[in-house]
């Protein structure tokens, strides 16, 4: 049901008080969280791109150019660790933070949620191969579905562009949203909370 | 909510970490995966396989050993590896390759090193108790990273949308500012 909402009821959704910490997350810290969230998906891109300018502009060797954290942390790079933390990063942020979305953004926030929920289930396929110690397809090393189909390093960067394609729609429908989901929105992402209380 | 979803999260970490750590390369899954060159070739008293990412730079080379005709498995004292240009304008490099836990049989894996994106020849020397010999095959190194310099553009895009995405609301505020 779909209901416009007097600026006094939007108001009102703004007051934490009495909110638990995923109501406020989603309502009047939707804001600030989307804003760190977005920054954290930024510095991921910030590392990939840095890790590109280091192969095609410095010609550094691919196994030297690990971005920025991977010069002083070469084990984030090596085992992994800064990719999964990453993928599970993305995962508890696009679904703690889901509620505050509605309709389309909602929609769309979603698709994200759920493709970075395949790339989290082929990351449990190659954790589970190496804690049972048998690999899929005969392989030397642990496999995960998606590289039978594409076996090179741009899966990681693929996995990426498809999750934050649809993420991005989503912020972009949240921030500037239609009028009728404008009505339903908690937080003060669209603006329209501040103008109730001005 | 968000608390139960942050310790599953942190749970799952450390499980990965475990495995990462024990498994560093083979926990690598944005690398390459490794194509077989080489299937269920007979050398001495073993059957072999051999995967590798043939990428310019620097590759994983595995070597999967089985039993022949039933036999008993022993492991091999040495399994080595060398690899030189078919072109010839290189002497050929060989590579001790170390043993790997496995449940059945043998792996041994090496890095080996292409320099250039060519045709090389491949061979894989195999020393045991109860005898041993040699396998070889050709492989074709490829230039790494397929996307090449695209993958530039691409992780500067989202930066770009991002500003696009901010300026766009920026601009929606304005006006509903503007309306009030």
């Amino acid at each position: 049901m779909t209901t416009a909402q007097s600026p006094v009821a939007i108001s009102s959704h703004v007051d934490p008080a009495g909110q638990s910490f995923a109501e406020r997350l989603n309502g009047p810290w939707h804001e600030r969280s989307l804003q760190v969230f977005m920054g954290i998906v930024l510095a991921h891109w910030a590392e990939h791109l840095a890790q590109a300018y280091q192969v095609y502009v410095l010609h550094w060797p691919l196994a030297n150019a690990r971005g920025v954290l991977g010069l002083w942390f070469p084990w984030l790079v090596r085992s992994e660790a800064l990719h999964y933390g990453y993928a599970l990063v993305m995962l508890v942020g696009l679904w703690i933070l889901r509620s505050g979305f509605v309709g389309s953004s909602h929609t769309w926030w979603m698709v994200a949620f759920w493709i970075q929920f395949w790339h989290h289930i082929e990351h449990a396929l190659l954790q589970g191969q190496v804690i049972v110690g048998q690999n899929l397809f005969g392989s030397p090393v642990p496999m995960s579905l998606a590289q039978l189909v594409i076996p090179r390093l741009e899966l990681h960067l693929i996995y990426n562009t498809i999750v934050f394609i649809p993420m991005v729609i989503a912020m972009y429908r949240h921030l500037v949203p239609p009028e009728a989901e404008r009505a339903q929105m908690r937080c003060t992402c669209a603006g329209q909370p501040r103008l109730a209380a001005a | 909510m968000p608390l139960a979803v942050f310790g599953l999260a942190v749970a799952a970490f450390a499980v990965h970490l475990s495995g990462a750590g024990a498994h560093p390369h083979e926990m690598a899954a944005h690398r390459g995966a490794p194509t077989r060159i080489v299937a269920d070739r007979r050398i001495g008293p073993y059957v072999a396989s051999v995967w590798t990412d043939p990428e310019v730079g620097s590759g994983p080379m595995y070597i999967m050993l089985e039993a022949a005709d039933g036999q008993t498995f022993t492991s091999p004292s040495s399994v080595r590896v060398g690899v030189v240009p078919v072109s010839g304008r290189l002497s050929e490099v060989l590579h001790d390759a170390h043993s790997e836990p496995v449940r059945r049989g043998g792996r041994f894996m090496t890095e080996v090193s292409f320099d250039r994106a060519e045709l090389w020849n491949l061979r894989v020397l195999i020393a045991s108790t109860s005898g041993g010999g040699q396998l070889t095959a050709q492989v074709e190194a490829k230039p790494n990273a397929s996307f090449g310099p695209f993958a530039l553009v691409l992780s500067s895009l989202p930066f770009l949308i991002v500003a696009g995405v901010w300026w766009r609301a920026a601009v929606a505020r304005r006006h509903i500012s503007a309306l009030s």
